[in-house]
């Protein structure tokens, strides 16, 4: 009773303060995935691309509000700060505090919209009602058009998800833990089957709008930039391999749009927990995230990138870099004829590089000063291409020449790599070296 | 015939009135050097080329002869900040007349090349200023200064105006002395040289406070990663943002002094790590 007119009596400030806080961990600050030109009369607009708005100081991106409706929540997540057990202040704002302080941030440009999650608060529908109404007043009193993405609370009723569901763009439910074993050690309240049964009711909704859109061009729109989901990395011990084909299966399954990763950052102690002091595994969130890229983008396959037997990624190599030093048989590709489906597989060119190469070379036949005035990065690509049928003038094409090259960039910074390679730092050569061993 | 090429004109800046060099460039059989403005005293012979009807036929033939893209394309690079951007816009007609539209993707080619960077940066900026503009209120309508590089105001109008179409702002760009005025119903860009903006009220005070409350609370300090901020946002943006302000009398917030203060806290913070 105590602690609730504490909550009535804390100013905004305090309020925004205790629940940004609670919710800066979860990762997605995505504003994409649904275009909505402005209406006469409204307030706000989508774009499809998204915007970000500004950087924190972590190098992220803030393009919603990103807040938690209350974090006085009833369950106990081991690795989560606002477990019931953890003796922290708690807040939580009321709807229309809420809608208010987003529209306040929307006039003035700072935000693309709102991203809101919460706690659970009593329960799961209790929660949901909570955010419902926040939602509602800000698309119906404030007619807000802006971004909104919300999260579904595991285990509320489903129409009230779906109410959610028509008042978000996005929806997202966390899947937190990349196995049931691990879900089940450190998150004991969330059952498996709780977090997948909003995601099948998503899914399916979202299949049925579609249907209903194509009769009525002016059905409301259910989740229109489609759902996404989360997993800790490094608080359990599952294998990237495992990470990946999980991720590429939820794709595939439950038609996702993000899977996020993130590096598991100890903010409560707890005996199935690794210690207060280790360090995010950065780097290999880092390749996880590359090796989605090339899920995603550029045709590959979970399989072509991890196995059974190697189950994790290099950390000295990027998972193309590695894709393509054992699968030297490919290389080299002429630049002027290969297909842009192999061009995609050259390490050091992307997608927007691909395009350029593959609009250029259909007005003349390009030389490797071509493609550095057109923004290529050779630095790795010239071990793998050949221009007009020649390589590179002075590129030495022995395999400890390559790998000490393709190692030697910044990937590797002390501060990110994970904590076995920091007792020494190890010589581009010797990195070389350890690696061919590996191959 | 050669080209001569000891000459230069004058012409006011606008998309006909370079529409007009070209017609004279042709016509003479000129390379010129081109000039936005006043010439100056310039090396060679100037020539004052005025606006008027002969821009409706050089747009009508390069629509015609090259394509609408080249036009739209025309339209985007008279915009850049590329300091010899009309000699290259020059240079790639002459080439597109020869070519037809797919001029445009020879990427490999130095005028082309020079020019498609120029206006990615431009489109670029643009939609980074779609993030990065902090409005101010006062007396309910919103005002905003940017510090562009490229000419963006233009690109950033449909944006803001079907966003905020029921408010009233104004954007004023302090570079080309510019603003971008809307009301519900009504839209410019006028040209205006001098703009303050308005002292900020008590409520827009408490918003701006609680905007940096945010955008300090959410970093994740474990990840504190100051080169990707810097590389996402450059520093120029930061002058014009509400973040990195501190209100007159406050004591500037830590974060403010790690943000533009003189000592790098993200090295420390790196050195730190690396003791550990």
């Amino acid at each position: 009773m105590q602690n609730k007119r504490k909550e009535q009596e804390m100013t905004i400030a305090e309020k925004l303060e205790i629940l940004t806080d609670a919710a800066k961990y979860d990762v997605a600050c995505t504003s994409s995935g649904v275009d909505r030109g402005g209406r006469k009369g409204k307030i706000g607009s989508a774009t499809a691309v998204g915007i970000c708005h500004t950087f924190a100081a972590d190098g992220r991106c803030i393009s919603l509000l990103k807040v938690l409706l209350s974090n006085a929540c009833a369950y106990d997540c081991a690795y989560c700060q606002n477990r019931r057990s953890n003796d922290i202040r708690r807040a939580s704002f009321a709807p229309r505090e809420l809608a208010d302080l987003t529209i306040g941030f929307y006039r003035r440009n700072y935000i693309e919209g709102l991203f809101l999650s919460s706690g659970v608060l009593k329960n799961p529908d209790y929660t949901t009602e909570l955010m419902i109404e926040a939602l509602r007043i800000l698309r119906e009193e404030y007619g807000f058009l802006g971004y909104i993405h919300a999260k579904a609370i595991p285990g509320a009723d489903p129409a009230l998800t779906e109410r959610l569901g028509y008042l978000a763009d996005r929806m997202s439910v966390n899947i937190e833990l990349p196995s049931r074993v691990s879900l089940r050690l450190l998150a004991p309240d969330k059952k498996a089957d709780q977090i997948f049964s909003p995601m099948e009711q998503i899914r399916d909704g979202m299949e049925e709008n579609r249907a209903a859109l194509v009769k009525y061009r002016r059905a409301p729109k259910f989740v229109p930039a489609g759902q996404s989901t989360q997993m800790i990395i490094g608080a359990s011990g599952e294998t990237d391999y495992q990470i990946l084909s999980l991720s590429a299966g939820l794709y595939k399954k439950y038609k996702l749009k993000r899977v996020f990763f993130s590096a598991y950052i100890p903010v409560v102690e707890g005996k199935n927990l690794p210690s207060l002091d280790t360090k995010p595994p950065l780097l290999r969130e880092h390749r996880l995230y590359q090796a989605d890229w090339l899920l995603r983008f550029y045709g590959f396959d979970a399989g072509e990138l991890l196995s059974e037997k190697t189950p994790n990624f290099n950390p000295y190599l990027d998972p193309k870099c590695n894709w393509a030093v054992n699968h030297m048989e490919l290389f080299p590709l002429e630049i002027n004829r290969c297909p842009y489906e192999m061009l995609l597989r050259i390490p050091g060119i992307g997608v927007r590089g691909a395009g350029k190469i593959y609009r250029a070379r259909k007005m003349s036949a390009l030389d490797f000063e071509d493609l550095r005035r057109m923004g290529i990065v050779l630095k790795r690509a010239k071990f793998f291409i050949t221009c007009k049928g020649k390589t590179m003038p002075g590129v030495d094409l022995r395999p400890q020449a390559v790998l000490k090259s393709l190692v030697s960039g910044k990937e590797v910074i002390p501060a990110l790599a994970p904590r076995q390679l920091s007792l020494f730092e190890p010589s581009p050569e010797d990195l070389a070296k350890s690696i061919l061993g590996q191959l | 015939m050669a080209l001569r090429r000891d000459i230069a004109y004058e012409y006011d800046g606008s998309f006909e009135g370079f529409l007009c060099c070209v017609y004279d460039a042709f016509y003479r059989r000129e390379a010129p050097a081109i000039f936005a403005g006043d010439a100056q005293a310039f090396l060679y012979e100037t020539r004052r080329v005025a606006s008027d009807e002969r821009a409706g036929k050089v747009l009508d033939s390069i629509r015609e002869k090259i394509g609408r893209e080249m036009v739209d394309f025309l339209r985007l690079c008279l915009l850049t900040c590329l300091p010899d951007k009309e000699e290259q816009m020059l240079r790639l007609i002459r080439m597109g007349y020869q070519m037809g539209i797919g001029v445009l993707q020879m990427l490999a080619d130095p005028c082309v090349n020079a020019l498609q960077k120029a206006v990615l940066a431009l489109t670029h900026e643009a939609h980074q200023f779609t993030g990065f503009v902090r409005f101010q209120e006062a007396g309910g309508a919103l005002f905003a200064v940017i510090r562009p590089k490229n000419q963006v105001l233009s690109l950033m109008e449909p944006h803001f105006c079907a966003r905020f179409n029921a408010e009233s702002f104004l954007i004023y760009d302090k570079t080309y002395k510019q603003a971008l005025v809307h009301q519900p119903g009504r839209t410019g860009i006028f040209p205006l040289e001098h703009f303050k903006l308005p002292e900020a009220g008590e409520e827009e005070c408490a918003y701006q406070q609680l905007w940096r409350l945010f955008y300090q609370t959410i970093e994740v300090p474990g990840r504190h990663n100051e080169r990707q901020r810097q590389t996402l946002m450059p520093k120029r943006y930061w002058a014009s943002l509400t973040e990195f302000e501190t209100p007159a009398g406050a004591i500037p917030h830590q974060v403010y002094r790690a943000a533009c203060g003189s000592q790098p806290p993200a090295k420390q913070k790196i050195a730190g790590q690396k003791s550990d």
